[in-house]
């Protein structure tokens, strides 16, 4: 219990260091917030370009594609505003030697480097997203139950910590070969796949997207069952949270294995 | 001209260093056709006609191969962050001092790294790219004169596009002088170019008069021109004005990233160095 209070202590400062250091520069975060919703707005407006043209894709219609668009951004918004910084480590971080100071402090590397960032540009992602859950969603007749409002937060909330899995994974060979931000685009950009219905891809993309790189565990199937209500909604849930589990402890793992592993650059 | 020779090397020396970048482009651009391929097939299958705003599910599917390609090749500039990395270190102060044009230098450097991805990665890949999906019956190359005078005008047209390229990651560059945010205006740019040179989705999608408008703009003349050329989507005649659209719009943005260069310089603030 007094861990976790140090913990939480420590993270509140670091991550207000951050922010104060990003405050310092608004017009750039706002650029930067400019940039981010133009790029979801040109990604919507292909969408709805292609889709206008013909009736329904595999049983979907423009309503529910808006509502499966604006869901892929919630679980990776939540990733998005605490572990941006595995991207840089990824990238930059271990080459220019910056780790170094981690390794000195008595706190776990982990922890430090996602006290690092706090992402307020996801905000922007939060709100783009609900804004679209929202308009599409009244469109939809969506049977709202209990237990798909459970299940709707348990995808964004656990799903998120799937995606920060991920990327720690993807993170964690920079220790040892220096970089690794291709491995971790590769794998991120497995999202774009949910962008359209999980039907419209063969059953060996399917599989994937379920088991391997849970992208379409995480967002396809929640929504297809608001959508379509085909499985039960508490068997989802209870299947994510599984997932998220394996995925955190797989990863940390291995996160542990690179980091015992790694040289300075030495720079 | 020689003493931009070696800022041309300098490119091509930084491309190849790359090699991390091309193989995970190789790997994503795979990952992307094939999504690409799933969804067109599945909007084709959901279709009334055979055929949505003029493409057949096969020119959809040649058109995306080869934007993939050119939008990879030939849409590389790393002026912006060069600019932006002069600023924040400080070495821009040295540079204004130099006896050369701080503009014709970005170009220079520009075009070195679109020839080594050009030689290394774009010819490849669009041999491979011709051969399967003629193979396939889905692109026809015509008699070897036409195909010839094609290539002939589509290196034409990417030549012009790659400096028209440049040149709005240098204006942006330029932003840089006021604001540092070099991110966000990256991210800003990228996402316009994608957007109205046909990256995303064919501007003959875009509705009614924003569709017009878009085939007007210089950024059609980014990606969709070029490759309309290449897979003989244009006639020779549109072929002609694609190649002048691009340059009138090169000349226009070069005096507008003149003029503001102008102004710029005198309110450059270093932030280190």
């Amino acid at each position: 219990m007094k861990k976790t209070k140090y913990y939480l202590h420590l993270y509140w400062v670091s991550i207000s260091r951050s922010l104060i250091s990003r405050l310092e520069y608004k017009k750039d975060l706002f650029i930067g917030i400019i940039g981010f919703l133009l790029e979801n707005v040109a990604s919507i407006c292909s969408i709805y370009f292609i889709i206008r043209n013909i009736p329904s894709l595999a049983g979907w219609g423009i309503y529910q594609m808006g509502f499966l668009y604006g869901f892929t951004m919630m679980p990776i918004a939540v990733d998005h505003l605490f572990t941006d910084e595995l991207w840089r480590v990824a990238y930059f971080r271990v080459k220019k030697g910056d780790l170094d100071r981690y390794f000195l402090r008595p706190n776990p590397i982990l922890f430090q480097v996602i006290a690092e960032t706090f992402q307020p540009e996801a905000f922007g992602e939060l709100i783009v997203g609900t804004v679209m859950l929202v308009i599409c969603g009244t469109q939809c007749q969506i049977h709202w139950t209990f237990g798909k409002v459970i299940m709707i937060l348990v995808a964004t909330l656990f799903g998120a910590l799937i995606v920060t899995a991920i990327k720690i994974f993807t993170a964690a060979p920079a220790f040892v070969i220096k970089k690794s931000g291709f491995i971790m685009q590769i794998l991120y950009n497995f999202r774009d796949y949910t962008k359209y219905p999980i039907q419209i891809y063969p059953s060996a993309i399917r599989f994937m997207l379920m088991f391997i790189f849970p992208f379409g565990l995480i967002i396809s199937m929640p929504v297809g069952n608001l959508m379509f209500d085909s499985i039960n909604p508490w068997l989802i849930s209870l299947s994510i949270i599984l997932m998220a589990m394996i995925f955190m402890c797989l990863s940390v793992a291995f996160w542990n294995v690179c980091v015992r592993r790694y040289e300075s650059t030495g720079s | 001209m020689k003493k931009y020779i070696p800022f041309f090397k300098a490119g091509m020396m930084e491309e190849l260093s790359y090699k991390a970048a091309i193989y995970s482009w190789v790997v994503t651009s795979i990952l992307q056709l094939a999504c690409v391929l799933f969804l067109w097939s599945a909007v084709y299958a959901n279709a009334e006609t055979s055929v949505i705003n003029g493409f057949t599910f096969e020119q959809m599917i040649v058109y995306f191969v080869f934007t993939n390609i050119f939008a990879f090749v030939c849409l590389e500039s790393s002026t912006l962050g060069m600019i932006d990395d002069e600023i924040k270190d400080g070495t821009i102060a040295i540079s204004f001092i130099k006896p050369i044009s701080y503009r014709i230098r970005f170009l220079a450097t520009a075009f070195g790294a679109n020839m080594t991805s050009a030689i290394i990665l774009g010819i490849p890949a669009y041999i491979v790219a011709f051969i399967i999906l003629s193979v396939m019956g889905y692109v026809t190359l015509g008699t070897p004169m036409t195909f010839l005078i094609r290539i002939l005008l589509f290196l034409i047209c990417t030549i012009l596009a790659i400096a028209l390229n440049d040149c709005i990651n240098y204006i942006c560059g330029i932003l840089c002088f006021y604001t540092t945010a070099a991110w966000g205006l990256n991210q800003t740019k990228n996402v316009v170019i994608n957007f109205f040179s046909g990256v995303f989705i064919p501007l003959t999608f875009f509705p009614g008069v924003l569709g017009n408008i878009c085939r007007l703009l210089p950024f059609a003349g980014l990606t969709q021109n070029p490759v309309y050329i290449l897979i003989g989507a244009a006639s020779m005649e549109q072929s002609l004005q694609f190649v002048v659209r691009n340059l009138i719009w090169w000349i226009v943005f070069e005096i507008v990233a003149k003029l503001l260069f102008q102004h710029a310089s005198k309110r450059v603030t270093v932030q280190g160095g």
